[in-house]
């Protein structure tokens, strides 16, 4: 019996290691790209030892104007999450709690707006921006954007919502408070891990969003677009400055994870339904 | 009638809705009107009539369904609906087995190292774009890492990106390198919510750690599986930066995918909005039937846990 124990723990082990290893592999390998030299990057066998270099980041912006993909990454990214934000947690509130009419109906929609396929809205959104001259705006962007933010708000929160003892809220509007201020002073506070998490997961997709941003901007180009124009930049591929850029715009996300790492194990059960605390 | 049901029932507390709760919920459900309505109109505008960007001198000719009976004839668009069955069933079969494993194995060996699942969740959060080219850099033929790695295993130098089936399965690879820890993730979730009493009670009955798994976990984690899964379906479906990277639907039209396929024919190459826009519709139908399993099984799991 011991010895068979021993074994399960030294499998699961090798197991948990080797996916570890699988995981993070492609990552190290980013980051120690975007650190090399050209010809560190295409010698085979690899370099595991180098000369490191800021180089590839250096290029970045000094030849390349990255910074404009980067301040409208960040403003489209933030700007479309802090309107879904102020729309959508009120929404969720209401439809967690009152009895609005319709409401599996309007849930449905809800879901389905926040699961759609984007190729389904690209085409009119297309010619409706293109029509209202925003095509190649931010603006443009972010309002795409809230197409798949508000939902996602929406969703998460309201799972939180009905998690959320009614008690409180009862006693305060006993006691005389209106709706609204038995929903700020007495919901919002308790809800505030349901809004980190909804905020940082709306924001890090955002961030990471590429098929919308592709296909709407030209100029205005966000982070991941800009990325994704490297594979197609000249005759050589510029690997190393790829990788650069790659790097960045995984940082910002991947603070994110770190530091709220909490937020984000909750927020990604909240997507798929699942309201536990 | 206790004050949960008067509350519930609005008898009491709010007969009616006030202002205030429309205010709520209003202001977002008409932006979501706004931005989702329109789009959804005009695609089914655009599906049933003739329009070629390319060629405005043709006109808008309304031709009823005919767009659709195109797609069934046109061995392009029909190739690239199998091509996404196949990702995203080869994708989310794997996912779901990896997932179900390391839920298994960190629910029994790790249950105290959040930390680890932290870990293993990290990747989740890398842009899409990025995990695409640093796989595609290093599923290089000539300047890759994994063909490198794979030599003294016995691996011939493999062109992943450049044969049908390989390229198939760097897709569904790379996705699975992505997305099996949200699958772990759900599963775990599904694990530590289950009750302690059956497992005690088959333990000191004598049972084996398969005969746990197979006649106690499994059926009692069946409904979160099928939420999980679904889910990843859905979500499967939307899967064009990966490809879109990866192979562009290359070799030929050979990994093509619907999304891909419809960017091609409304936007990059062809102009042919109304038949994109007929193909994206088809998409839609298929979402929205997943959208229905989803919402009803997980309702059907949380009715049951609560």
């Amino acid at each position: 019996m011991e010895r068979r124990t021993v074994l399960k723990k030294t499998f699961a082990y090798l197991f948990v290691i080797s996916v570890l290893v699988l995981l993070y592999f492609p990552v190290y390998w980013l980051i120690t790209m975007s650190l090399k030299v050209r010809i560190d990057i295409m010698s085979i066998p690899p370099r595991w030892f180098f000369q490191p270099t800021w180089g590839n980041f250096a290029w970045l912006f000094h030849h390349y104007n990255l910074q404009n993909a980067v301040v409208t990454s960040i403003i489209v990214a933030l700007s479309a999450t802090l309107i879904s934000l102020a729309l959508g947690i009120p929404c969720a509130f209401a439809l967690a709690r009152f009895a609005i009419p319709r409401k599996k109906d309007v849930e449905f929609w809800i879901a389905t707006t926040r699961m759609l396929p984007p190729v389904s809205v690209i085409i009119p959104f297309y010619f409706i921006w293109m029509s209202l001259r925003l095509l190649d705006t931010r603006t443009s962007l972010v309002m795409t954007y809230l197409v798949i933010n508000l939902p996602l708000i929406i969703w998460i929160m309201m799972g939180f919502f009905r998690a959320l003892p009614r008690e409180l809220e009862e006693a305060a509007r006993v006691d005389g408070a209106s709706r609204w201020s038995s929903f700020l002073k007495i919901t919002l506070p308790l809800a505030l891990p349901g809004i980190g998490a909804s905020s940082i997961l709306s924001f890090i997709f955002n961030w990471n969003e590429f098929f919308f941003a592709f296909v709407l901007t030209t100029t205005n180009r966000t982070l991941p677009v800009e990325v994704a124009s490297f594979m197609a930049v000249g005759l050589e591929v510029k690997y190393g400055e790829m990788a650069a850029a790659g790097v960045l715009a995984s940082i910002p996300s991947l603070i994110f994870a770190i530091l709220a790492r909490k937020l984000i194990v909750t927020g990604f059960r909240g997507i798929a339904g699942f309201t536990m605390k | 009638m206790t004050v949960r049901q008067t509350y519930m029932d609005g008898k009491r507390f709010f007969s009616g809705l006030s202002e205030n709760v429309w205010l709520m919920f209003l202001p977002a459900l008409i932006i979501l009107v706004l931005v989702t309505l329109p789009p959804f109109f005009y695609t089914i505008y655009l599906s049933v009539h003739d329009i070629d960007i390319t060629k405005p001198y043709l006109g808008r000719n309304f031709i009823g369904l005919k767009n659709f009976a195109t797609i069934f004839s046109d061995h392009r668009a029909i190739g690239s609906f199998t091509n996404t069955a196949i990702l995203i069933g080869g994708m989310v079969v794997v996912e779901f087995v990896l997932g179900l494993l390391l839920a298994l194995v960190i629910d029994s060996f790790f249950k105290k190292a959040t930390w680890l699942v932290t870990l293993i969740i990290i990747p989740m959060t890398f842009p899409r774009v990025v995990i695409g080219l640093v796989w595609r850099i290093m599923l290089n033929p000539i300047v890759g890492v994994v063909n490198y790695l794979l030599q003294p295993v016995g691996g011939g130098p493999v062109d992943w990106l450049a044969r049908p089936t390989w390229a198939m399965f760097s897709i569904i690879m790379v996705d699975v390198w992505q997305w099996t820890p949200f699958m772990l993730l759900m599963i775990l979730a599904g694990l530590q919510s289950l009750p302690k009493e059956p497992f005690d009670a088959s333990r000191v009955d004598g049972a084996g750690d398969f005969h746990v798994f197979r006649f106690i976990t499994l059926p009692l984690l069946q409904p979160i599986i099928v939420v999980a899964i679904v889910f990843r379906l859905i979500d499967a479906l939307r899967t064009f930066d990966i490809v879109y990277i990866l192979t562009r639907g290359g070799p030929g039209t050979s990994t093509e995918t619907v999304d891909i396929f419809a960017y091609y024919m409304g936007i990059s190459e062809a102009g042919r909005i109304s038949y994109a826009a007929s193909v994206s519709l088809i998409v839609l139908y298929v979402t929205i039937i997943l959208i229905t399993l989803f919402l009803r099984f997980s309702r059907q799991w949380r009715e049951e846990l609560y």
